[in-house]
């Protein structure tokens, strides 16, 4: 007991590891198996909507017919004709830059930069690149990635060749269809050998459309709730933290949102809204459903301003923008992070309504779209692949969602 | 002398609540002078934490409202300062340090990050050089391997340590004044002591003034040069840590270093009889006077204002009618009651 009690108090509280917050949230989530299970099965989802087109798509990687060997796959992956959709763009662009982003975090990984900082970093770098590609002109040059070439038809050649004696050297994706064919020769047809999981009305390829669909769903679960988690967060922060009267005004605007029955709120919204892109859809679900986020936030901010972080921090001379959006949002941010997920799940679900209702974006690959034609058709292939493929996005975000809640619920932490 | 650091004058700051206006400081005035240590001692809801808060604006409005006085901070108008002033003021040369270290520290970003914040808001300055600062004044406050401890996170540290890193941020730019609402109260006895020995190894070190705000005699003894004491609102004597101590001039304080055990007496430990006033009902008069042994018939209708007690010396100041008319009474053992 000689020895000097600063000393006695660092051993006493040094720890092992010097975890964040986030790293020990993470590790919970690992513990659960249910949990551990969702994570694969989204990361999966993840890689299945970038790789989309090299699982299906009717353009070779590389071809020989006995003239030398081109690529067309590349070609394909930016020509408009093919993918017309910003979400295909974006998606396509991931694909090809991923050799470079795997790089990039290999590199980082040895220099010991954090995950999370890392896929924040590419996320940004890759959304900046993506408008970059979108526009048809990159100031007064054309953009040559913005691209409409006549599409060549490397299967029906690849088999007229093969009858005729000469097969081509090809190297095709897994699947040889593209999900925006049509074929009115081959109109609702069961599965077969050629389309494993049949046709819809246009004779547009089952399978395709169901992988490119994990591209729309996706996409719309995570703006569409990024969007609302923005709204609530801003509004039931400000509310929270001034009170009075800005507090009543919010809260009241609250009250009357919460008053619409969100569904047919949406539905009136989609049917008002005259040209419908998949991007409105997502405002529309975004706009529409910030209630739930913007008063948990609100209940968070009333509980941390009065904590004694708070106040040191006011007495600190710290801003007050600061304080709300660096010192109490992270404290405030988890509840949200476990309805966020949750959102993901039902806001698929709502594009997939919308969709099955025929108010949805008809130019894309929307699971819904597919059941509502299984639905008038009454055909089962119809019916049973885009019904499953919802169901399982669906539960894969619960079992996260709720692994989620579990790991942020320090009662239920075990350490 | 020039003038001092800090002045206030008549402060009084209300509570506005459903059930009635709460007087909770009315007419408070001390000054503190650069370099040294001030204590403000009272019981819980007298009204010290508030004046402190008032200082930097911080009292929680509504319900709260300062309705008088004045504040100077070397010669600068606190309470006429704008929202933004008094923000830069906060943290830079006024800096607060808080009675609970276990919650007053952000759980989410490590010690480092919280530190080096103060210095990029009110010293501009970049990461890197931040980073050199912050463990320098972690080295300062005593804090062992700051190399370490910069990147860990709030509920790696101890309380003390929490109490550290705490005075570290206050301390980080340097401020002229430091006021310390219960520093020691939520820790253990002996981390409390290590505490105090490390603000007053700093006020020698750093020249700056501390404004000690706490309910505890023995830390006032140990480290404040003058005491300000307040009951129920208002200040009821104050003057040098040695005079109160040696010879209290108001029947409160001396009732409080009666209620304190001691080692030198086999006496039995005296409390005040009573207890503290209803804040909506404060008594008529001298507020002390329904507990007060003392009381006499003027208390009850007049307010008494302090007045200065003995002759050489600092100033000690009492505010109490029975001293005004026994100016040589020892009021300490408490003599019998109505024994005039």
């Amino acid at each position: 007991m000689i020895a000097a009690p600063t000393e006695l108090q660092a051993t006493a509280a040094a720890s092992p590891v010097a975890a964040s917050y986030t790293e020990l949230v993470l590790n919970e989530l690992r513990k659960k198996r249910t949990t551990r299970i969702g994570l694969w099965c989204i990361g999966f989802l993840i890689l299945l909507a970038i790789c989309a087109p090299l699982v299906s798509l009717d353009q070779p990687v590389a071809w020989n017919e006995g003239e030398g060997w081109s690529f067309p796959f590349f070609g394909a992956l930016f020509n408009r004709l093919l993918f017309e959709n910003a979400i295909d763009v974006f998606f396509n662009l991931a694909l090809v830059l991923s050799p470079l982003y795997v790089a990039a975090v290999v590199v980082a990984r040895r220099r010991g930069v954090s995950g999370t900082r890392l896929v924040a970093a590419l996320s940004l770098v890759h959304v900046v690149v993506f408008t970059a590609v979108v526009p048809a002109h990159l100031g007064p040059l054309e953009n040559p990635l913005h691209r409409s070439r006549a599409i060549v038809e490397y299967r029906g050649r690849a088999e007229t060749l093969t009858s005729a004696g000469h097969p081509p050297t090809a190297l095709f994706p897994l699947h040889r269809y593209g999900y925006r064919e049509t074929n009115p020769g081959e109109s609702v047809n069961p599965p077969s050998r050629r389309h494993w999981l049949g046709t819809d009305t246009e004779g547009r390829d089952v399978l395709a459309r169901m992988i490119y669909g994990t591209r729309i769903s996706l996409t719309i679960g995570v703006i569409a709730v990024a969007i609302y988690v923005v709204i609530g967060v801003v509004l039931g922060a400000l509310a929270g933290y001034f009170g009075g009267l800005v507090d009543g005004v919010i809260s009241r605007l609250i009250e009357v949102m919460i008053c619409f029955p969100s569904f047919f709120l949406i539905l009136t919204l989609a049917a008002v809204v005259e040209e419908r892109s998949i991007f409105h859809v997502m405002v529309i679900i975004g706009v529409t459903s910030w209630t739930g986020v913007a008063r948990l936030i609100r209940a968070e901010f009333l509980k941390h301003k009065e904590l004694e972080y708070t106040q040191a921090a006011i007495a600190l001379g710290i801003p007050r923008r600061r304080i709300i959006f660096r010192h109490i949002l992270p404290n405030a941010i988890a509840p949200v992070l476990v309805t966020a997920t949750f959102g993901i799940a039902s806001a698929i679900l709502v594009e997939s309504s919308l969709s099955f209702l025929g108010i949805g974006d008809l130019s894309v690959a929307s699971w819904g779209e597919t059941l509502n034609t299984g639905r008038l058709e009454g055909k089962p292939w119809l019916i049973f692949a885009p019904g499953l493929a919802i169901f399982f996005v669906v539960t894969v975000f619960n079992l996260v969602g709720e692994g989620l809640r579990d790991a942020l619920d320090p009662k239920l932490r075990s350490r | 002398m020039d003038e001092p650091l800090l002045s206030v004058r008549g402060l009084s700051v209300h509570f506005l609540t459903g059930v009635g206006v709460v007087e909770a400081v009315d007419g408070v005035s001390y000054d503190v002078r650069r370099g040294e240590t001030v204590a403000v001692v009272g019981e819980s809801g007298c009204g010290k934490s508030v004046t402190a808060l008032a200082l930097l604006g911080l009292v929680p409005s509504p319900p709260g409202k300062v309705v008088g006085g004045e504040i100077r901070l070397e010669g600068e108008s606190l309470l006429d300062a704008t929202p933004e002033r008094l923000r830069e003021i906060r943290g830079d040369s006024v800096a607060m340090i808080f009675q609970e270290p276990m919650t007053s520290l952000n759980p989410v970003f490590t010690v480092g990050d919280q530190i080096a914040e103060v210095l990029a808001v009110h010293r501009d300055m970049p990461g890197d050089v931040a980073r050199t600062e912050v463990i320098r004044l972690l080295a300062l406050v005593g804090i062992a391997a700051p190399e370490q401890r910069v990147d860990e996170y709030p509920h790696q540290l101890s309380g003390g340590m929490r109490q550290r890193v705490m005075i570290a941020m206050a301390l980080a730019c340097g401020p002229k004044l430091l006021i310390a609402d219960e520093p020691t109260t939520a820790l253990d006895v002996t981390v409390q002591a290590q505490v105090l020995e490390l603000l007053a190894r700093l006020q020698r070190v750093l020249g700056m003034a501390i404004l000690l705000i706490t309910h505890d005699l023995g830390v006032v003894a140990e480290t404040a040069h003058r005491v300000v004491v307040m009951y129920a609102g208002r200040v009821v004597e104050q003057g040098t840590a040695t005079d109160v101590f040696a010879r209290p001039q108001h029947p409160y304080t001396a009732g409080l270093f009666r209620s304190l055990p001691r080692l030198d007496t086999d006496e039995a430990l005296r409390p005040i009889e009573g207890s503290v006033p209803d804040a909506l009902r404060f008594p008529s008069g001298c507020r002390f006077h329904p507990r007060c042994p003392y009381a006499m018939p003027v208390c009850r209708e007049k307010t008494p204002l302090l007045a200065p007690r003995g002759t050489a010396g600092e100033p000690h100041l009492s505010a109490c009618f029975y001293v005004d008319e026994h100016p040589e009474a020892d009021l300490f053992p408490f003599a019998a009651p109505e024994a005039t």
